[in-house]
């Protein structure tokens, strides 16, 4: 199973809400789909799911287009949007039936499918409340509990952590990482990008329309980026080395930290950083350790995107 | 067995249907609403009987009045169908539909005419709960004396009739995308629209009730009068439905495919059966009826369709015939704004040319003569007629205008359509009336006037005025004539643009680059 989106563009009149973007995952993983507001998240994730139609490019699931065979391709797709559930008068559990229902489920199995998909996303203690009297995280898990009830391959998942207290973040964390185990393959977008970057496989930085960044996590978190930090801890010698990296044309900034280690910043590819330690070695200096200090995905996002809206 | 049956039973229902039950059932509005209608039913017998019963006239030979109870009891019965189930049903739809649940709907195999078809028959099925618990109250009115079994049931019949094409007309209130200054705009005009109903269903009952139903079952009139209403309710609920549809699909649906075919098939059944009823009753009423409404359904349509699409997405592409001889047939009812104007206007063709037959089919006592002996039925299609061309000329003006000067979007063109009319209608009354003052006379000025839509049909109607019908005619034949001259490139762009889709993309899918090696699936297993 692979979903390939291939040259997606979608406009709405002069905007370019999805200019051109090609990305694909595959199976067992979780994908990070970022992005500020307004960069053609959600468009491209409603495109996923057959809401809407792009002006051109395609997408496939396991090479069903979503735009050739809306029909069979949705089958597919478990799609959980960043609104949750609320309609009146209805429980928990009859929600889950209508949806049940609607996707084709019938007699017993959709009985028996209602009772297993409570009891993974652990609704079945609350199958009886009214769906406007739950908590967020509550109506995030039948939100999920919804999706999943034609298990279906691909889940794309639109802010499902938007608005949840840390606790359930967590379990809706959990949940994701079982899913993923389970073979499904996800795609989800979010703000909150510690957390994206703990369970995803890869990740997508898109801002408007565009893509600025894809892959996997590492691919992503080792890119380039205009500024390094590193650290480098020398046996003897600490100010002088000290001068001697201020001295080095691509070192920005160099400062002695309190366990004498040298915390540098340098400007450039990663060769540079060869380059600075092989200049130590020559110089004589005792490297004990010289290590770079990985960017985190909220760093790279707010280097890459510049937070401008459409 | 008998569960394998009721499972069967079970699954072929409507999700929508299972689910506005449910929800009803849940709901203490709706057990609220039941409630008080009853108490309300007992409360009002109860206070007849108690007052008669003091006055000692329940006694009396001539005692009757099983009419004024009946008709207490079908005001409420009514009252509450008309505006609780229509605001109960068009308020939960316009809810969902202003929200992502319509969405969510869409990625199941639920389809907009099964979601509409859904919540008109939840309604319906509201309204069948509210009816059985108010016939036992009115059957025992037939013990007041004063009506008759028949009366009252034919009476139940028409007010349930009412009430299907009040939920409906709900319905479609409800499916129009608005913001809630405008929603609430179109629950103020369905309210009115149910006012007048009731107001034009209760009027109607006491009729039948006063002569008494079983009187007129020997009457030809009668059943045919009754089967026009049933066909002309079923016939607006149908073009209800379908617009509700189109409306609820999403903008790369083929959204008005299904309302040009039931309009097409209900310009063509309503022609046929209400000119058989015409020739069987010698009478052209009927007749006049039926081209009273195709003229202003076709210019409704013609309206609609200048605001649609002009290309057609791969989704619908798709679904275009791929044999040649098919595909003009398919250009005619696919959602697209020449086709649909073309098809308006053939329709209106066909009426034109068929009317003078149809005509002939009645004889000439049973033709309806208007004011110096004129020709009503003539009178009236001349009318309808120059009001849809006066129609297509501003819509077909509007969208040479917004093609070559104000390139707004065409889903705007009514927009254009409307401030064109208004200007074509206000600014040559002005003009006039500043230039000529008191000097003013619409028989001998009425030149002036000819883009007024009003003025041009008050110029056809006027039977004194028969000389000059040739002008406006001429008028606005050379107007639609000019405009379709200008848009025949327009034409034939969407013509030659109403291809099949044809695949191009599907190598893409190997070009992708590998972003992530796949993970391997030894250790997957699947839920549920």
């Amino acid at each position: 199973m692979r979903i390939n989106v291939v040259g997606l563009k979608k406009y709405f009149g002069r905007t370019r809400a999805v200019d051109d973007i090609s990305f694909a995952f595959a199976s067992g993983q979780i994908f990070g789909f970022v992005g500020p507001n307004g960069a053609g998240k959600t468009t491209t994730m409603r495109i996923l799911a057959t809401l809407d139609e792009p002006t051109d490019g395609d997408a496939y699931v396991d090479g069903v287009s979503v735009v050739e065979d809306p029909e069979k391709a949705r089958r597919l797709v478990g799609y959980v949007p960043d609104n949750l559930p609320t309609h009146r008068d209805m429980s928990v559990h009859d929600y889950l039936d209508f949806f049940a229902r609607a996707y084709g489920l019938k007699g017993k199995h959709r009985t028996q499918v209602i009772e297993r998909i409570e009891e993974f996303t652990n609704l079945t203690g609350i199958r009886e409340k009214f769906l406007v009297a739950l908590s967020k995280g509550m109506k995030q898990r039948v939100s999920v509990a919804r999706a999943l009830l034609h298990d279906p391959p691909v889940l794309v998942m639109d802010e499902p952590a938007a608005g949840l207290d840390p606790r359930a973040r967590v379990e809706l964390r959990e949940l994701l990482k079982l899913l993923s185990w389970q073979g499904k393959a996800i795609l989800i977008s979010s703000h909150i990008l510690t957390e994206l970057a703990e369970i995803c496989n890869g990740v997508v930085i898109i801002e408007h329309g565009k893509i600025l960044r894809a892959g996997t996590m590492d691919k992503v978190l080792a890119g380039d980026v205009p500024r390094r930090t590193v650290h480098i801890r020398i046996l003897e010698r600490h100010e002088e080395v000290t001068k001697h990296l201020l001295q080095t044309p691509s070192v920005e900034k160099a400062s002695l930290l309190v366990d004498n280690t040298v915390e540098v910043e340098v400007n450039g590819p990663e060769t540079v950083c060869c380059e600075l330690l092989v200049g130590l070695v020559q110089g004589g200096y005792r490297v004990v350790e010289f290590r770079q200090r990985r960017a985190d995905l909220e760093e790279i996002f707010m280097n890459v995107t510049k937070g401008e809206v459409q | 067995m008998k569960a394998g049956l009721l499972e069967k039973i079970d699954d072929a229902l409507n999700p929508i249907v299972v689910k506005e039950l449910r929800q009803g059932v849940q709901s203490r509005f709706v057990v609220a609403v039941l409630l008080l209608f009853l108490l309300l039913q007992l409360v009002f017998i109860g206070i007849f009987l108690v007052i008669w019963s003091i006055g000692g006239q329940l006694e009396s030979t001539e005692f009757q009045a099983g009419r004024e109870v009946f008709s207490v009891l079908q005001g409420i019965l009514l009252a509450t169908c008309m505006v609780f189930i229509p605001a109960y049903t068009g308020m939960r739809l316009g809810a969902e539909r202003s929200d992502v649940h319509v969405d969510l709907f869409f990625i199941t195999t639920l389809r907009p005419r099964a979601i509409i078809a859904g919540k008109f028959a939840a309604a319906l099925m509201l309204a069948i709960l509210i009816f059985s618990a108010c016939m036992p109250f009115m059957a025992f009115t037939y013990f007041l004396r004063g009506i008759d079994l028949i009366s009252i049931f034919f009476v139940i019949g028409f007010d349930f009739l009412v009430v299907t094409v009040t939920v409906m007309m709900a319905i479609f209130l409800a499916v129009i995308p608005a913001n809630r200054i405008l929603k609430a705009l179109l629950g103020m005009i369905g309210l009115l629209i149910g006012l007048f109903t009731f107001g034009f269903a209760l009027s109607g009952t006491v009729e039948f009730m006063m002569v008494g139903v079983a009187s007129m079952l020997e009457s030809r009139d009668f059943w045919y009068g009754c089967l026009t209403v049933v066909l002309w309710s079923i016939g607006v609920i149908g073009l209800m439905y379908t617009w509700s549809v189109g409306l609820l699909s999403p903008p790369s649906a083929n959204r008005t495919l299904p309302m040009r075919l039931w309009m097409t098939l209900l310009w063509l059944a309503s022609g046929l059966i209400l000119t058989y009823f015409s020739i069987r009753l010698e009478h052209d009423i009927l007749l006049g009826v039926w081209l009273f409404s195709v003229c202003i359904l076709l210019s409704l349509c013609l309206l609609i369709s200048c605001n649609e699409r002009e290309r057609w997405a791969p989704r619908v592409a798709r679904t275009i015939p791929k044999r040649w001889w098919l595909r003009p047939f398919a250009f005619l009812f696919y959602s697209g704004a020449a086709g649909g104007i073309i098809w308006a206007c053939l329709l209106l063709a066909f009426t034109w040319l068929a009317y003078p037959r149809l005509e002939q089919l009645i004889p000439a006592t049973g033709r309806t003569r208007g004011p110096g002996g004129s020709d009503m039925l003539a009178n009236i299609f001349q009318t309808m007629a120059i009001m849809f061309v006066y129609v297509y000329c501003y819509a077909l003006t509007a969208i040479f205008l917004r093609n070559t000067i104000f390139r707004i979007q065409p889903v705007y063109t009514w927009v254009l359509w409307i401030t064109l009319v208004a200007l074509g209608s206000a600014i040559p009354f002005l003009l006039t009336f500043l230039l000529l003052q008191r000097g003013w006379n619409f028989a001998i000025h009425y030149t002036w006037l000819l883009t007024a839509p009003p003025a041009g049909m008050a110029v056809v109607s006027e039977w004194r005025m028969v000389t000059e019908h040739g002008t406006v005619f001429l008028f606005v034949l050379t107007w639609a004539g000019l405009v379709t001259l200008l848009n025949i490139p327009w034409f034939f762009k969407q013509i030659r643009a109403f291809r099949p889709f044809v695949p191009t993309k599907t190598q893409a899918r190997e070009m992708l680059p590998d972003i992530l090696a796949p993970t391997p699936m030894e250790a997957t297993r699947t839920i549920p």
